[in-house]
């Protein structure tokens, strides 16, 4: 493919109003999703910013009352509780990264905040009594991921479908071909003027996200970017294959529109469906009865062991906090068989993503974002590891009735969620998205071997 | 003239290799999905006869305690599936699944099915209704694209025109043969659906089957507009499918996000915290619970004519839990009528871009249909709070029944925990459904039909 060729098929290209109202209409939905997307994450920011003045305003009050009592303003019998081991109470936050703005992932759906106390059952940490909108969870966000992984590739398929048969059809093609031109060099001149077109139209928007979200080019946005890049690529390289087989351009567009249908609508939808018969989760409703059930159990014993609770003021406390541990104890085998089957799901999608790639797209665009769900899933271990450090800091004051002081408050453990490393990222998702390359890079051959073998396809069927 | 125009075109249907392999693909992927929900919701309605029974053998286990105490320990409340929840599982894997009845608190339902299932679910299910949203219009598009620009192409217009068919007829001809192409399609999948369902309810079947052909009917009159009208069949190919896109994947989506955007919805922590400090501060903030209980106090004191608390002749502190549980229930009713009006406000907003797409017309309406909606499960949320708010009535009154030296030291036992049952929904008629997507379908048919009719009557016969 010579140079010269790109150039002139690139300012061909150009001129057509078909590429221009698709440029236009990427850009608007690249333009909406991004407006959403921003004030979408300022809000949760927000959000998460008021969770956590909540929480330590009530700490503060709570560390108030202890400062009250051992200043000697309020007497100790006016305020029982105060400084109770048990009381204690973090925001555990997972912030929205730089990019949260590009992806929604699981962000809407998944917990981002709890308020973590040594009271209770880790179980409830992560449970959320969500009141959000169950259509708008259902339908999805209008963000840029779903741009890339549902909408470009309709822009690729528009401006590629009648790469070779547009040209047999307006009867242009016998005028190209009896130039020194191989048919494989002149679709791939083609191909690689649209190619172009989209990543201008892909830096663009990367250079829109940079500014309206203050980021800057960061690594993280690149690989965005380069994410996008590499889906429109296996697009355009199918789109390429199914040009070469020399059929018309309508039976091009329905090909090539049956392929978008069964790999972004259907084959997802079956991945979910084999993955719900396949590995069919323990009933949470069931569950929530063992949970009780062991609770019932818990608290006969407890009823039993009066010395294990004392009879001072913490007394209750105490039963209780013992009734919910006994409970976790008896039901961690269900709990650790419910988590296993939840990482077996997550490997089988994972595995399935190799053959999928708006799957493996839309997670990727997800956890560069950092709202894919193995980001919240770290976020979930990192909840339940800082509760049993912080019961482990509690429990013995509790049992011993050592009260806070008000200086220990602020000594007292914060949560920081700890971002997994990005070569970590990098290790689950190169390989995936290597192959799409490669395969990308095999369709392009297979076309055009195909085109190199058969006879120039000047004149392949008529339209209709 | 018509019918002849249909029996001609149902033969050239049936002829062409191409809609047969679709139309057997897609039966296929129905039956799979159908037979899938199916053993699905099965499972489901038996881990929830297993997990009530549990429940209610925890209920009754409990040893002697206070009957506050045991109001705290409550119930469990775990929401029945419809049976036709194997055709359409609506938005009901983004809502709860169990509600926990306990004193003082109105909890929201928890555990959707969707906060266990992996990101891929957001790409939605192969559900029945599903497939026939996005894949219906598709077949329709197959059977109609090249209807009237395909004849012109091939010269047979003209044909057709010169011996005196009407294009009009020509049009409503060709619709009517799609719209029977594609009724088996719809037919077989509801019938299935509501067969294994054990559906007795044949009336919201026949809607549903009403509702999903005058969605496929839409489309293919609007497809047929187009064809009546492109340069070529390959224009109205690239127009019916842009169409497809629009109205089936971007509109739908977009409208979601419009809505929740006009309306957005408070976030959990907000509106808890707002019902904790309406219960502290007053609903108007000027009423604090403090004062409410002294107040409270002295109302008791000066009905009995006595001195102190202890002379009573009830239990101070059962008669004080109930009043707060009744200024709790009042605010929980106006804060919950917020977020509803919301809800609803929300669910406006999208049914107003309906005439964008008539999918987001349909998708209410089946899900609505088939017991998977937002209604439906509002209707067990609010039973579920009767429930609860009963319970917790009556284990109040037992306290104050008993006083004594010190509030809580009286133990109820196992005959009250008898008395109390569980909530029994199962045999609850199910709410009547929203129809006004119904309707909104049908006048989208009507103007999609008069579009296509309004092509006809400007007919080119000659490319």
């Amino acid at each position: 493919m010579r140079p010269s060729l790109l150039r002139s098929q690139l300012r061909l290209l150009l001129r057509e109003p078909t590429l221009r109202l698709g440029a236009l209409v990427l850009l608007l939905c690249f333009g909406y999703a991004l407006a959403r997307g921003r004030a979408w994450a300022l809000a949760d920011a927000e959000q998460l910013a008021r969770v956590q003045h909540d929480v330590d305003a009530e700490v503060g009050k709570k560390r108030e009352e202890v400062a009250d009592v051992e200043a000697g303003r309020v007497r100790a019998e006016e305020r029982p509780f105060a400084g109770s081991p048990l009381d204690y109470k973090v925001a555990a936050a997972l912030p929205p990264g730089p990019l949260a703005a590009l992806a929604t992932g699981q962000r809407d759906l998944a917990a981002s905040v709890t308020q973590v106390t040594p009271w209770g059952r880790s179980d409830a940490l992560l449970t959320r009594q969500s009141l959000a909108d169950p259509e708008q969870l259902q339908a999805g966000t209008f963000d840029a991921a779903f741009v890339v992984v549902y909408l470009l590739p309709l822009l690729v398929i528009g401006l590629t479908f009648d790469l070779l048969a547009g040209e047999r059809e307006r009867g242009t093609l016998r005028l190209v071909l009896s130039q020194p031109i191989s048919p494989a060099g002149f679709l791939l001149a083609k191909l690689a003027a649209r190619l172009v077109v989209i990543l201008a139209l892909l830096g663009l928007f990367g250079v829109a996200a940079a500014a309206a979200l203050g980021t800057g080019v960061t690594a993280g946005l690149l690989a965005w970017i380069a994410v996008a890049a590499v889906y429109a690529l296996f697009w355009s390289a199918l789109a390429f294959a199914v040009n070469t087989r020399g059929r018309s351009s309508a039976a091009n567009a329905m090909t090539l529109a049956g392929a978008w249908v069964s790999l972004v609508l259907v084959l997802p939808a079956a991945i979910n469906t084999v993955v719900e018969q396949a590995l069919p989760l323990p009933s949470r409703m069931v569950l929530i009865g063992e949970l009780r059930a062991a609770e019932n159990r818990a608290a006969a014993w407890i009823h039993d062991h009066p010395e294990l609770t004392g009879d001072d003021v913490f007394a209750w406390a105490r039963a209780h906090y013992r009734v919910q541990r006994a409970v976790e104890e008896e039901t961690a085998p269900r709990f650790a068989a419910f988590a296993a089957r939840l990482e077996a799901r997550t490997e089988l999608v994972r595995a399935s993503s190799w053959v999928s790639p708006p799957v493996l797209v839309h997670e990727a665009l997800s956890e560069l974002a950092g709202t894919g769900p193995a980001r919240h899933a770290a976020f979930g271990a990192q909840v339940l590891a800082f509760v049993d450090s912080l019961r482990g800091e509690m429990a013995p004051r509790l049992y011993a009735g050592r009260r806070l002081t008000a200086g220990e408050y602020d000594a007292l453990p914060r949560f920081t969620f700890v971002e997994e490393e990005p070569a970590q990222v990098a290790v689950r998702l190169v390989p995936p998205l290597g192959l799409l390359v490669v395969a990308s890079a095999g369709l392009l051959l297979w076309g055009v071997l195909r085109l190199r073998r058969g006879e120039p396809p000047v004149r392949g069927p008529k339209v209709g | 003239m018509i019918g002849r125009i249909v029996r001609h075109e149902l033969r050239s249907a049936r002829r062409d290799g191409r809609i047969r392999t679709v139309l057997l693909l897609t039966l296929a992927l129905l039956a799979v999905a159908v037979i899938a929900g199916a053993t699905n919701v099965r499972a489901l309605q038996a881990q929830r006869e297993e997990a009530a029974a549990l429940e209610r053998a925890n209920w009754l286990a409990q040893g002697p305690k206070n009957p506050h105490a045991a109001a705290h320990f409550g119930q469990y409340a775990f929401k029945p599936i419809s049976g036709l929840a194997l055709f359409d599982r609506g938005v009901d894997r983004y809502l709860g699944s169990a509600v926990w009845l306990e004193a003082h608190r109105r909890n929201t339902l928890v555990h959707r099915p969707a906060d266990d299932a992996p990101a891929v679910q957001r790409f939605g299910d192969l559900s029945a209704a599903n497939i026939l949203q996005w894949i219906g219009p598709l077949l329709a598009l197959l059977l109609t694209f090249a209807a009237i620009a395909g004849e012109r192409e091939r010269g047979t217009l003209r044909l057709l025109v010169s011996q005196g068919v009407r294009p009009q007829a020509l049009v409503l001809g060709k619709l009517a043969a799609a719209m029977l192409v594609l009724a088996p399609l719809v037919l077989a999948a509801l019938l299935a659906a509501a067969t294994l369902a054990g559906a007795t309810e044949l009336p919201r079947v026949g809607l549903l089957a009403l509702g999903y052909g005058l969605y496929l009917g839409c489309f293919a009159a609007l497809n047929l507009a187009i064809s009546a009208r492109a340069r070529s069949s390959s224009a109205a190919l690239v127009g019916s499918l842009a169409l497809w896109v629009v109205a089936v994947v971007a509109v739908p989506r977009i409208a979601a996000d419009i809505a929740a955007w006009a309306h957005p919805t408070p976030s959990e922590h907000d509106f808890f915290a707002q019902v904790a400090r309406d219960i502290k501060l007053g609903i108007n903030g000027h009423d604090p619970r403090d004062s409410r209980t002294e107040a409270l106090k002295a109302e008791l004191l000066a009905r009995y004519d006595v001195k102190t608390v202890e002379e009573l002749p009830v239990n101070f502190a059962g008669v004080a839990l109930q009043a707060g549980e009744e200024y709790g229930d009042r605010v929980y009713d106006r804060r919950y009528g917020e977020l509803h009006a919301i809800h609803r406000r929300q669910a406006e907003v999208r049914l107003a871009l309906a005439l964008l797409s008539p999918r987001l017309a349909l998708q209410p309406l089946s899900a609505a249909l088939c017991g998977t909606d937002l209604a439906a499960h509002r209707e067990f949320a609010a039973a579920a709070e009767e429930h609860r708010r009963a319970l917790v009535r009556r284990l109040n009154e037992d306290v104050a029944q008993h006083p004594g030296a010190s509030p809580f030291e009286y133990l109820a036992g196992p005959e009250l925990w008898r008395e109390l049952g569980e909530l029994r929904q199962d045999d609850a008629d199910p709410p009547p459904a929203d129809l006004r997507g119904l309707a909104i379908l049908g006048a989208l048919f009507l103007l999609a039909t008069s579009l296509a009719l309004a092509s006809a009557r400007r007919l080119h016969v000659d490319p």
